[in-house]
């Protein structure tokens, strides 16, 4: 299912924080969403994923109209994302956090829950299993047990990572996902990323790291203070000169 | 005689409207629900109220009350609020801790005043009575509209006519952002709370004279009016409060005068829910900001 | 042995009706709702309890069946209108709640016996239908710890928008919150009334309001032995050291002001945190450790 923004518009007082942006992001591609500090991209991802309200213009995924979906909405259609400054529950284990992504995939009936059925439980204990599986995959394994609240910034990212693969997206949108980390772990993630898109899912990338952004995206796109200046392949974007001018006359 | 109810009730609800402008001001600004408002202004009646019978003229009083209240409030900040900051669920923890500040404020005022109810001297405020358009009213009514009105006037004025105001007013905006921009947020802290200890103050020193009792459950019922004043209104807003006082004075007259004895109260409560139901963010609020997990 | 029972029965019995408000307390309490309503649903059950038992001669089976019912109803339409609003909204109307219910109380001569309230109920429960009644509340929270409606509550209370973000529903996840919380506390209630002899208004107001919710924060809305440990604390604390329990109402407010600053999570949950192994590796110097600003 591919993603279609329309004219998005975000207005905050006199600020246009995203003015008239329009494009694609298609599945089984990652389409790159750069730009400078400021130029709007957070925002961007916050209007898709139902957590600010769109002054002007539409957002659609598949067939559905995301445009006035609350949040949870959008997030059961399958739009999974991560935060820029990485948002966990800080005082659950590292497994229970990456086993709330498959909240949305949950079966149990509401009252099974309530009182606690032996099928209801046993579904999270299946849900924790799984957890452990991503886990390995991102190197989590030795800290299952351990509180968030204790692990490592960097270790946060990935369990926040894992978190979002558990969701099992259709659409995954990646707020600066490597920030701060170094080239090897970088491209580490990027394999992954890659992987994910090959599996039909439509990735959106927001970020800084150009050399990740063009060895692994398909499509770019750039904002600058809320405008789309440039989108197209990675090679013919990143010699616009418009978008030189914006990251380096910025 | 309905009209001279209804004037009486607007008196009343002058009073809702000084409570609540207090309330809200801390709300609006740092979104934290005071529970320990009520008992700020009980403390303010007592502060007064001692002022009175320590030989004090009336003026002073008012100042001592408020003053006092407001360095309570100040003191409240710091002890219960300020340690809370920059920390998850704020909200819910300024909460607890305000019940907690209630909850000691209204025992130390019970073991002083010996659970007794306490009243101005007689002749602590010159009472006398005229008729304006065939309508009875007392000095001590039209000192309570003018403390009201003037303090309003006088909130608005600083709110946004003084560099003080602005600053406020931006940490309200955004506190992060403010802080950024050079606002010194303490100082705005400061501010605030001593702004709205000030009014309960007046508040409770107004409360004690019109209805002659101080006691130390008296914030109690002012903050469940206050509630509901503030719904009506809408949370965080000044121009809210300052009309729904007005209003909720006004319609517990008319319960008062038309309703069995006893249910006038549970009718007003009631009214919070039918708003909430209805129009959560009340006359004035913002309706986005209240609702959760929609879009902003 | 039977001589120490004898002797503190009656603190037993408390313990037990502090521990079972306690739980209705906690359970919106780890959902992230604000509700402070225990203490009017508390009453309203007593109420149903009291009436049914005395003026009906209805049983005890039948009698705390209709408290827990009334207690659920009125919990769920209390919640209609609230649950998706913000935790402030709740705290003011719930609050609002606890005084109309008290109003009401006291209003309703006629059924309720008003600033009197009710005498001569009933003694139809003793210390053994509390200790099932507390576990059998025990057990249900345990069983929806570990199931889906656990996970919800605790992503709600800690993080709304992660929770929206991995598709939890808000609201029904409260509503669901609030009509255990009802159905816990008109339980209690009834068994209050039918413990106690007599029941009046006052003592479901403020102070009860603030003893659930210094038991629940003190212990930790995390864990569900947290009202547990909250309630036994603050049961037994005024029993051993006697000049506390003639301060009770000031060392609660007390309590609420200190633990929330100094232990915001309560005792339970914070020792939780100790116990839990840390990471054997914690820091191991690489790029990645390093906060991004």
């Amino acid at each position: 299912m591919s993603l279609r923004l329309e004219n998005v518009s975000k207005q905050f007082g006199g600020l246009r924080a995203v003015s008239n942006v329009t494009f694609c992001a298609e599945p089984g591609r990652i389409t790159g969403l750069i730009g400078p500090n400021g130029a709007g991209k957070t925002t961007l991802v916050n209007l898709i994923t139902g957590i600010l309200s769109l002054t002007e213009g539409s957002i659609g995924f598949g067939g559905e109209d995301l445009t006035t979906m609350s949040p949870t909405d959008v997030a059961r259609r399958g739009v999974v994302r991560t935060f820029q400054n990485v948002r966990l529950l800080l005082d659950e284990s590292v497994v229970a956090n990456v086993a709330l992504g498959f909240y949305r995939h949950g079966r149990s009936s509401l009252l099974a829950d309530i009182v606690g059925l032996p099928s209801a439980r046993a579904e999270i204990r299946k849900v924790h299993e799984q957890a452990h599986g991503l886990l390995h995959r991102f190197g989590l394994e030795p800290y299952a047990d351990t509180l968030v609240r204790n692990l490592s910034y960097g270790h946060q990212r990935r369990v926040e990572m894992a978190r979002a693969l558990a969701a099992k997206p259709s659409l995954l949108l990646l707020d600066e996902p490597v920030a701060g980390m170094n080239d090897v772990e970088a491209n580490e993630l990027g394999t992954i990323f890659s992987s994910l898109a090959a599996s039909g899912i439509a990735v959106l990338l927001v970020e800084h790291n150009m050399r990740l952004v063009s060895s692994i995206c398909e499509d770019l796109v750039v904002l600058d203070t809320g405008r789309m200046i440039a989108s197209g392949k990675p090679d013919a974007v990143l010699s616009d000169p418009a978008v030189v001018q914006a990251y380096l006359g910025a | 005689m309905l009209a001279q109810q209804i004037l009486n009730g607007i008196v009343v609800g002058a009073v809702y409207s000084l409570f609540a402008l207090g309330f809200n001001l801390i709300f609006g600004v740092h979104r934290i629900l005071n529970l320990a408002h009520g008992g700020v202004v009980m403390v303010g009646a007592f502060a007064g109220l001692y002022a009175v019978l320590a030989g004090l003229p009336i003026w002073v009083a008012f100042l001592a009350a408020a003053l006092a209240a407001g360095l309570l409030s100040v003191l409240i900040d710091f002890v219960a609020f300020r340690p809370l900051r920059q920390r998850g669920e704020m909200e819910f923890a300024a909460l607890v801790s305000s019940i907690g500040v209630d909850m000691v404020l209204t025992t130390l005022a019970q073991r002083w005043s010996g659970t007794q109810v306490m009243r101005f001297p007689f002749d602590a405020f010159p009472i006398s009575s005229f008729t304006l358009f065939g309508l009875r009213m007392t000095t001590m009514q039209l000192t309570i509209l003018g403390v009201v009105l003037a303090v309003s006037v006088l909130l608005v004025i600083y709110l946004y006519g003084t560099s003080f105001g602005r600053q406020v007013r931006a940490a309200a905006e955004n506190d992060r952002a403010a802080r950024l921009l050079g606002v010194n947020v303490t100082a705005v802290y400061v501010q605030t709370f001593f702004i709205s200890g000030l009014l309960a103050g007046l508040t409770g020193v107004l409360l004690g004279l019109a209805f002659n009792n101080v006691y130390f459950l008296m914030g109690e019922p002012l903050l469940l009016k206050g509630f509901v004043v503030l719904i009506l209104g809408g949370l965080g807003s000044l121009k809210g409060a300052l009309v729904a006082g007005f209003l909720l004075g006004i319609i517990q007259a008319i319960c008062t005068a038309y309703l069995p004895n006893g249910l006038s109260d549970p009718v007003v409560y009631g009214l919070l829910f039918v708003i909430i139901l209805l129009r959560p963010s009340g006359l004035f609020g913002d309706t986005v900001r209240n609702v959760r997990a929609v879009r902003q | 042995m039977m001589s120490f029972l004898a002797a503190y029965h009656p603190l037993i019995d408390l313990l037990l009706l502090n521990c079972g408000c306690a739980f209705g307390q906690y359970i919106v309490l780890r959902a992230g709702a604000f509700s402070i309503a225990n203490a009017g649903l508390t009453s309203i059950g007593a109420y149903t309890a009291a009436i049914l038992a005395t003026r009906y001669g209805i049983g005890l089976g039948g009698t705390l069946l209709c408290s827990t019912a009334v207690g659920l109803v009125v919990a769920i339409l209390l919640s209609l209108p609230l649950a998706r609003l913000r935790g402030v909204y709740q705290a003011i109307a719930t609050l609002a709640f606890v005084q109309i219910v008290l109003t009401l109380a006291l209003y309703a001569e006629g059924l309720t016996g008003g600033a009197l309230g009710l005498n001569a109920i009933p003694k139809l429960v003793g210390t053994p239908t509390l200790l099932i009644c507390v576990l059998a509340v025990f057990y249900l929270m345990a069983a929806l710890d570990r199931t889906r409606l656990g996970q919800a509550f605790d992503a709600i209370r800690q993080d709304e928008i992660v929770a929206a973000t991995l598709g939890v529903q808000i609201a029904s996840t409260q509503v669901v919150a609030f009509a255990l919380s009802g159905a816990i506390s008109g339980l209690f209630g009834g068994l209050i009334a039918l413990h106690t002899y007599s029941i009046d208004p006052n003592q479901f107001g403020f102070p009860m309001l603030v003893s659930l919710l210094a038991m629940v924060v003190l212990g930790g809305r995390r864990s569900i032995y947290g009202p547990i440990v909250g309630a036994t604390i603050l049961t037994l604390l005024p029993e051993i050291a006697r000049p506390l329990s003639d301060n009770r109402t000031l060392v609660h407010g007390i309590m609420l002001i200190l633990i929330i600053v100094f232990l915001p999570r309560g005792v339970v949950d914070s020792l939780r945190g100790l116990s839990f192994r840390k990471p054997r590796r914690l820091q191991q110097g690489v790029a990645s450790d390093v906060p991004s600003a």
